[in-house]
């Protein structure tokens, strides 16, 4: 009883998906992932159907263990190697991102879509500045020379909020406070001028009021740089305040999707249902 | 589904049992100690047993045919003869051959110090002597030398690298949980040691001690002078360890529930640096090996008649020797391989426990 | 009252001299009051930097104080020998934050737990270990056969119970929960916070609960605090907390916290030397 996909809520996410084909940024379509064993096959992912549309922001939303962050990380083929996407395919402007060759994938990755980690500790090396790490991806996806880099990167950082940026841009990881690492690593992740913003539990390990921040910042930068983000995250309060469509995802399957205004009025899942109850203040 | 219970240690062993390589070393040094036990029956003569009629004899060819039929392995007699240069030349003679006995008779031997026995893996009646690797220049039957050197070499290798372990475990342990002055103290003492060439140190605490020591006495003397130049390094990489693993929660678990400080080391902490302590053992063991083969080469280790492998490579010392009786030279091919093996088996254990000295968090 | 804290002050120097004396220090707790009476839950909620580890840390004997007292039941312990340390250990214990390092990954979780129990183990046969084992094991809703597996078989949530059952080892009067749900997901969240609940009446205990997160915080304490560099700057119960907070970084902070908005006010809020904290009346205290 608990899995089972209401008729009401099909036809919900027919009409969707029927609508967004058309002008689909992103759609994963079928996605199956399983992890091998020498012992056992267990499935993460259980054909999965998402359709995100440009200049929006999608919401993934599960507990742990839900094949969320194996679904962000697997878009851009990050995922670790005992992991296998087995079925599906993840359509990116048209394209099967699943056919592309390493060095296609390369051009995507930073460039057409932007990953933001859930610990900017780790994800930035500690031994360089952020400002250098920001320049690799300059460096890496535009034909900018190092002046024009320099002078871009201070923008970057204002953009998304950070004073003293020329400071910030000459310091290590390890001397800003969550909050600016955050933001650090979005600036990265936008310095290749992605569509498409993939952020992996971006507020999971930040204070409150630095997270309401960086929510803030979501929503200017869809606004000013035309994004859409697919937020990954099990805190349901947040997408209540930043997201335009909402997928829940159990166990690897989406028990129910749609906008966000409209599930939260009316949550059809028991699941969904369990989710707002632990939100409430 | 598997219902065992593996801790990580166990599942790291899984993984080493994968590796090819490292298990056929395990496999050679395993039978490399078990051939240093059971040296007393293995080889075919004591090894003090000399017969200067077959000086740097070379090693006896085991005939199977006899007359073109398959026959039981036998040898033939040799005869010393001097060529016009005044070389050794050993003429066979076919007319005596000698079958190979197993499980003969042969030199009395005490095994493990306790139980007297006579019995011989393989042997041959009188007069021939079976030389399985040559003889060397006492006629002493080589292969049986090496048995009994293996083990000097390699109980030394085990026992001295257990010992600075201990110390270097000790050590860095306890400057890497308290820090502050006892820290830079017990530092400074791992630089003092570390300071002074390995090599010279060992000369001179050999220099040092007396020249009236009997075998086992030198025996024991230069484990412990081995140990103590050595224990250094290990420890200040602990101590590295400690400092970082005394921060995590599940140390300042054990503090909140009252635990003693040295119970907190021994149990929470050192455990953890088992992992790199293991294989940095096993890499250590040859230098261990090697730093006795070197001591006894030049004559500061076990003496004649007693046989470590070093010093059976005294012998092999001069060139005309070598291109005369290349065989002697076989002892350095033990040596090798021991080296080889622990090296091998020293690095597939760190790539299997590396992932260990990491913490996990799992994707979701 | 179980525990006090009187003007409790602990700083970490920051730059020292090259005779290690310090120029410079972190003021991580400066002057804090506190009082906690038997049953009545404290939340202590404030952000990183605030000092309320350090707080907690400070309450569980793991780090000294600079200066101030710390009274248990009225006596004094804030300087203990390690010997009187370990017997009164005994009342007071923690549940860390991140279930994956506070387990030590190569014990079994009967070990785990057996070893909480070590000073009590010259009163108790082999056979009664293990029945304690089990029961504990059974009030944080854990199966039996999880004592012989190894942490790394079980999930965040899993985990923590674990934890939770090694605290409650000894039967403590108070615990101390240092983010100890902070990461998990949401459900699992509610589903500790309501074995939380469910063991207090059991055991009667006392929780101190420090915690970043307002909404977790909110279900266990009866009474809540704000940290806010070093200072506690309100306490008052929590309804009225919620309902009525007076100083504006409790405002800032549930604005974010419960509307995911920056509040207006985007300046520091900074602390004066000389503020004090002030009784409102109703048990609401104010720094001013």
């Amino acid at each position: 009883m608990g899995n089972c996909v209401c008729p009401d809520n099909l036809r919900r996410m027919a009409k969707d998906q029927l609508f967004s084909m058309k002008e689909s940024l992103l759609s994963l379509r079928n996605l199956t992932i399983t992890v091998g064993d020498f012992y056992f096959e267990r499935i993460l992912v259980d054909g999965l159907n998402l359709e995100i549309s440009p200049e929006s922001i999608m919401a993934l939303v599960g507990g742990s263990g839900s094949g969320k962050t194996t679904t962000g990380l697997s878009i851009l083929r990050l995922l670790p190697p005992a992991l296998r996407v087995v079925r599906g395919e993840i359509i990116f402007n048209g394209h099967d991102l699943l056919k592309y060759s390493a060095e296609k994938m390369r051009g995507i990755r930073g460039k057409e879509i932007g990953l933001v980690f859930q610990e900017p500790l780790n994800a930035f090396n500690p031994v360089f500045t952020i400002g250098y790490q920001i320049a690799e991806v300059f460096k890496a996806h535009t034909d900018l020379v190092s002046q024009q880099i320099f002078e871009k990167i201070p923008q970057l950082l204002e953009q998304v909020g950070i004073q003293d940026a020329r400071r910030i841009a000459q310091s290590y990881p390890h001397q800003l406070s969550g909050g600016l690492r955050q933001r650090a690593m979005m600036a990265q992740a936008l310095a290749g001028g992605p569509q498409l913003l993939i952020a992996d539990e971006p507020t999971s390990n930040l204070d409150v009021t630095s997270q309401a921040h960086i929510i803030e910042l979501f929503r200017q930068l869809k606004e000013e740089l035309k994004l859409s983000i697919l937020l990954i995250t099990h805190d349901l309060g947040m997408v209540a305040h930043l997201a335009d469509s909402v997928a829940v995802l159990s166990n690897g399957k989406v028990v129910e999707q749609g906008d966000i205004k409209e599930v939260l009025a009316d949550p059809k899942h028991s699941y969904t249902r369990e989710l707002l109850e632990a939100m409430v203040v | 589904m598997k219902n065992q219970s593996l801790s990580e240690f166990q599942i790291a062993l899984g993984n080493f049992k994968k590796n090819r390589w490292a298990l056929l070393s395990v496999y050679i040094i395993f039978i490399l100690y078990v051939g240093a036990i059971l040296a007393d029956f293995l080889s075919p003569y004591s090894y003090k047993n000399e017969d200067r009629k077959f000086s740097y004899c070379p090693p006896t060819k085991i005939h199977f045919l006899k007359e073109g039929k398959l026959s039981w392995p036998f040898i033939y007699g040799v005869q010393l003869t001097f060529d016009e240069y005044h070389k050794r030349v050993y003429k066979i003679n076919e007319k005596e051959n000698y079958p190979l006995h197993l499980f003969s008779r042969g030199d009395e031997y005490k095994f493990l110090g306790i139980i007297p026995g006579r019995l011989h893996l393989i042997g041959t009646s009188q007069p021939a002597r079976f030389y399985l690797l040559g003889a060397d220049s006492r006629g002493r039957d080589l292969f049986s030398r090496i048995l009994y050197g293996a083990r000097v070499s390699l109980s030394i290798g085990l026992i001295g690298v257990l010992i600075s372990f201990a110390i270097g475990l000790i050590v860095g342990g306890m400057a890497g949980y308290y820090g502050g002055v006892v820290d830079n103290i017990l530092m400074r003492l791992c630089e003092m040691f570390m300071m002074i060439p390995g090599f010279y140190l060992l000369l001179a605490l050999r220099s040092a001690v007396s020249d009236k020591f009997s075998s086992l006495q030198v025996y024991f003397a230069i484990i412990i002078i081995l140990s103590f130049i050595s224990w250094a390094s290990l420890a200040r990489i602990i101590r590295g360890m400690c400092l970082s693993l005394k921060e995590r929660e599940y140390v300042l678990a054990a503090k909140a529930i009252g635990l003693t400080d040295f119970k907190i080391i021994v149990r929470h902490i050192l455990p953890h640096t088992l992992s790199y302590s293991i294989f940095a053992l096993m890499l250590s063991v040859p230098g261990y090996i090697i730093g006795e083969s070197a001591l006894s080469l030049i004559g500061l280790g076990i003496q004649d008649p007693y046989a470590s492998w070093g010093n059976l490579l005294s012998d092999a010392m001069s060139i005309v020797r070598i291109k005369f009786a290349p065989w002697i030279l076989w002892p350095a091919f033990f040596i090798f391989l021991t080296v080889v093996c622990f090296n091998v088996v020293g690095d597939c254990l760190r790539d299997c426990l590396d992932p260990l000295l990491k913490s996990e968090k799992k994707i979701s | 009252m179980l525990l006090e804290l009187k003007n409790v002050k602990k700083y970490f120097p920051v730059r020292r001299g090259f005779w290690g004396e310090s120029h410079e220090s972190v003021r991580a707790v400066d002057g804090v009051d506190l009082t906690i009476a038997r049953g009545e839950n404290l939340g202590l909620v404030g952000e990183s930097g605030s000092g309320k580890t350090t707080l907690g840390r400070i309450i569980l004997k793991l780090l000294p104080v600079d200066s101030g007292d710390i009274l248990f039941e009225g006596t004094d312990i804030t300087h203990l020998s390690a010997r009187q340390l370990r017997r009164i250990r005994k009342n007071f214990q923690m549940v860390f934050q991140d279930p994956y390092s506070s387990l030590d990954p190569r014990f079994t979780i009967k070990n785990i737990i057996q070893e909480a129990m070590i000073f009590d183990e010259k009163g108790m046969t082999r056979l009664q270990q293990e029945d304690r084992v089990r029961e504990l094991l059974l009030a944080v809703k854990l199966p039996e056969d999880v004592a012989g597996r190894f942490p790394h078989e079980f999930s965040g949530g899993e985990r923590q119970r674990i934890a939770i059952a090694r605290a409650l080892a000894r039967s403590p009067k108070l615990l101390i929960l240092d983010e100890a749900v902070s990461s998990l997901d949401v459900l699992i969240q509610e589903q500790i916070t309501d074995l939380f609940k469910d063991l207090q009446k059991k055991f009667s205990l006392t929780y101190f609960f420090i915690s970043h997160n307002l909404r977790v915080v909110k279900r266990i304490s009866a009474k809540i605090a704000v940290m806010y560099q070093g200072k506690i700057v309100e306490i008052a119960s929590t309804s009225e907390l919620f309902h009525n907070p007076l100083h504006r970084y409790t405002q800032a902070l549930l604005t974010a916290a419960m509307h995911y908005k920056v509040s207006t006010t985007n300046q520091e809020i900074s602390l004066d030397e000389r503020s004090r904290l002030i009784d409102q009346g109703n048990g609401h205290w104010v720094r001013q």
